[in-house]
Order: C-alpha cells, then structure tokens, then sequence
C-alpha cells in the first residue's frame, strides 16, 4: 500500500470514509422516508374557527393526566402521587387540589394505576393486582372490592358496573368484560383479532353511561366500535384513513419471554374521547390535502357523528412549546388540552349543521 | 536514528493496543448481537430507518464486524481493518445522530451492556472509537516486518 504513506493522503482517505459513511445513512433516510411518507388516500374537511384558543396554565408537572370532567370542571390525578387530585373550572381558575385516602383503600397501588372521576364517583383501576376502589370524592373512605380477573383497560359505568378490557388466554385475544354486582359478562368477538391478538386490538374505551353508549377506538387499524352499554354492538364505524388491515409485526423473544411489536406500527387512531353525539379522535396520519409542515407542528384532530359513524369535519390543535398534546377531553364546549406540564383550553363551535 | 527506530517502535505498540481494542469491540459487540440474535433482528426491526431491510442487516452488521476485527488482526491488513472500522464507527455515530435528531421515537439493538449505555455516553462512547481508529490509521507504520499477528 504505497500510496497510502504520506499523512495527507491518509488524512484524505480518512475525509472520504467519513463522507461516504455519512452519505449512506442520508442515502437510507431518504429512502426509510419514502416509504414511510406515502399518501395515505384520504382528506380532511377543515371549516375554519372550530377551535379558538382560550387559556393556558402551567401545571408544573408533566405527571398529571386527565382523570374526568363535567361540563364546567375537570380533574387531574398525577401518576406519581397517586393520592392527589387536582380539579379546576373551563376557564382555569377556582383550581383546588385534594387529597383521597388511599390508606382506607388498602395503602399502596402498583404503577399501574388508574384513576377516573365520573363526579362525584371516583373510580381507582389497577389490573395487575388486579384491584378496583370506588367511593366519592367528598368521603374520605374508599371501598376496596376485590377483583376477580386481570384486565388491561377499564371504564365505570355505574358504581355497580364497569366495562374491563382483559385477556383471553385460551384465544391469545383481548376481550371486552363487564362486571355488574358480582356477575360478569364476556362480550365475546367485539374486538377482532388481526395480527396477535393483544396488540392489534389495543385501542381506547368510552362509556357514556347516561346516553346508554359504549365506544372502542382501535388504535392501529381505521374503525372504532359504538356499543350499547351491554356491549351489544349497534355499529363499526370507519375512520377517513384506508387502513382497514394492521400494519405491524410481531415477534417473540424467547429469552425475555416477551412479545414485541417488530415493525414500527402505523398509528391510526391515538387519543380519543366522546361528548354529546360526537366522537373527537387525534389522528396519526396526515391528508392529501394538507402539507407536511402544518402536520409536523399541529395535531389533527378528526370528529365523527356517534348516531351514524359519519365523518364530519377536523380542526387542528397546534403544538406548544415543541410539544404534541398528550390527551384531551371536552368539558361543555370547551376542550382541554394537555401539553407536557401545561393545559391549553380551546373553545369549540361546532357548526350548527353539524350539531343535528 | 536510534531514537527515530524507538519512536517507530512506540507508535507500532500504539498501532497494535488501538487494534486490540477495535478487536475487542468488534468481537464483543458482534457475539452479543448473535447470541440473541432473535432479540437483535426483533429491535432493529423497530428503527424507523432499517425497518424495510432489517432481515439483511440483522446478519451483516455481526458478520462485518467479525470481517473487520479479522482484518485488524493480521499485520497485512491491519491499515485496511482501521480505515473499515473507522467508516463502520462513522456510520455507527450519524445513525445514532439521526435517530436522536428525527425519530420520533428511539429504538435499541445493540447487545449486551452497550444497550444499558444511555444515547448520550452511547454518543460519546462511538466518537471516541473513531477517533481512535483515525488515529489508528495516521500514525500506521507500513512495511516493518515484525511480528505477524497481535498476540493479544
């Protein structure tokens, strides 16, 4: 190799090496993102001024969730310290923070917890115990009642009954449960098996108990369930986006004794809710009809009429602080939005055609 | 001239203790890698940049990274095996650097106790690495015939 001797030579040959390294995974990026920005063969109705912003607060940490609402308040529980409620009006004032007596429903909770507040009921979800605790939240005692099966999901109805999410393991399937007093009811081929079973049924669960209606939002694949609150179900409604089938892998790593997806998956559908006759569902995927950069710096979000699963129009949530929302809800007219450690309240007008 | 042949001398020994150290990290990451392979081709199937040619690239990078460690390991072509792990470490480096900057998420599929490295020493852990087989390569003595092979 004689005419490698010199440093500069060895010092060019060294430029190369980077420059061609570096080049092969722009060459590779280039690529991924062709394959991964094609045209998803749908667009979006976007009336103007659905969302207006109204207020934001700093909620200092980024551990709260949104665990309820009624038409003028909603509540926060906080992941992290599970005993502490956070409750505030639509317009962010009145912010009053609560503790509930974790020690009279039994002490410690496992990671897992979830709290949901149908005020003044307030619900306490843990499958990996699996545990459930109900009270009010003006007591300050909380009933333990000891469950009967493992669930991965779950909603309340009533103080008597709930709607879990749990596990066939016979059918390696997710199932959808529901307990009233002590009787449970499977709701047997609601959620329909594509890949695995358990990560491509995964979705997110809506009751609304006083207009008799259950709602199931796959997360991977465009359809969401409408269900009567004995899970019968009235019809399956389709999202804008054509992604009838799931699209991922999965694999299984016998030395971890894990699942796993093995392919990035195609996110539909992400956080959803429902309120009144309309279901408002974050999308994961951007139209025809809109450029990229609006995609990359807002979250769409996609309204469907609940009576007929119709699609009737989207608006958009921009980031803030670089941040995507992490969850929502609609409180009356006004929707509550999380970002990070902030909350951003928007308020909606639905056009009146809509409405009916 | 006797103290040119004792400085030719130290750079060789440098030369062979910079290949030690490419050779063992080679060896080490590309065992890791087949050891739990299933595990390896599983994650990397996860990266939003490899996801449509993991199944090629679960086998090539363990089998060029043993490619390479070989290379080091002969005098022959010891200059040939710096200047390939330097590119692989390159590459290495502005993988990491993409994923970091524009994933929206952030997969791992490196073996053994470099997954437990978080991105920022992971980072620091492969620019160090490259600089070192740079540093491999501009201070390589060609053409002195001593021993054959590291023994190492």
């Amino acid at each position: 190799m004689t005419w490698l001797v010199n440093p500069k030579q060895r010092g060019l040959a060294l430029f190369c090496c980077l420059i061609g390294g570096s080049l092969s995974i722009v060459f590779l990026s280039f690529f991924a993102e062709k394959a991964n920005h094609r045209s998803n063969g749908f667009i979006r109705l976007v009336p103007p001024h659905i969302a207006m912003p109204a207020n934001i607060k700093d909620i200092g940490y980024n551990t709260f969730y949104l665990a309820g609402g009624t038409t003028t308040h909603f509540f926060l529980a906080n992941h992290v310290a599970p005993g502490f409620i956070l409750s505030m009006n639509t317009r962010l004032k009145d912010s009053t923070s609560s503790r509930i007596s974790l020690h009279s429903a039994g002490g410690r909770f496992a990671k897992a917890l979830n709290i949901t507040i149908d005020s003044p009921a307030i619900y306490l979800f843990e499958g990996i115990t699996p545990t459930v605790v109900q009270g009010r939240l003006s007591d300050s005692t909380l009933h333990r009642i000891p469950g009967k099966f493992y669930f991965n999901l779950a909603t309340a109805l009533s103080p008597v009954s709930e709607i879990y999410r749990a596990v066939d393991d016979r059918q390696h399937l997710n199932i959808l449960v529901k307990k009233l007093h002590d009787s449970v009811t499977r709701g047997d081929s609601i959620l329909e098996k594509q890949v695995d079973g358990i990560f491509c049924t995964d979705g997110t669960l809506h009751a609304q108990a006083d207009s008799n209606r259950l709602v199931y939002v796959y997360h991977y694949r465009n359809q969401f369930i409408c269900m009567d609150t004995n899970m019968r179900v009235l019809f399956r409604g389709r999202t804008i986006d054509t992604n009838t089938r799931v699209k991922f892998t999965v694999g299984h790593i016998p030395s971890q004794k894990a699942f796993t997806m093995s392919s990035p998956p195609l996110f539909v559908n992400k956080e959803s809710c429902i309120s009144g006759n309309f279901l408002f569902i974050r999308s994961g995927l951007h139209a025809d009809n809109e450029e990229l950069t609006i995609f990359q710096k807002t979250s769409p979000i996609d309204v469907y009429s609940l009576i007929n699963g119709s699609y009737l129009c989207s608006f958009y949530l921009p980031d803030y602080h670089h941040n995507k929302i992490r969850d929502f809800r609609i409180c009356g007219n006004t929707l509550v939005a999380l970002y990070d450690h902030y909350i951003y309240t928007y308020t909606l007008h639905l056009p009146d055609k809509l409405q009916k | 001239m006797k103290r040119s042949a004792r400085k030719t001398d130290s750079r060789e020994t440098l030369v062979q203790i910079i290949s030690c150290l490419l050779i063992l990290l080679f060896v080490y990451a590309a065992s890791s890698k087949l050891l739990d392979y299933t595990k390896f081709s599983v994650e990397l199937g996860k990266s939003p940049l490899l996801t449509a040619f993991a199944g090629y690239v679960a086998w090539s990078i363990p089998v060029i990274e043993i490619g390479i460690a070989l290379l080091l390991t002969f005098k022959r072509s010891r200059l040939a095996g710096l200047y390939a792990s330097f590119t692989i470490m390159i590459l290495f480096t502005v993988y990491i650097t993409y994923i970091l900057l524009f994933s929206p998420y952030v997969p791992c599929s490196c073996g053994g106790v470099l997954q437990h490295l978080n991105w920022r020493t992971h980072l620091l852990f492969n620019i160090f690495f490259v600089l070192l087989s740079a540093l491999g390569v501009m201070i390589y003595q060609p053409g002195r015939k001593t021993a054959k092979w590291i023994p190492c």
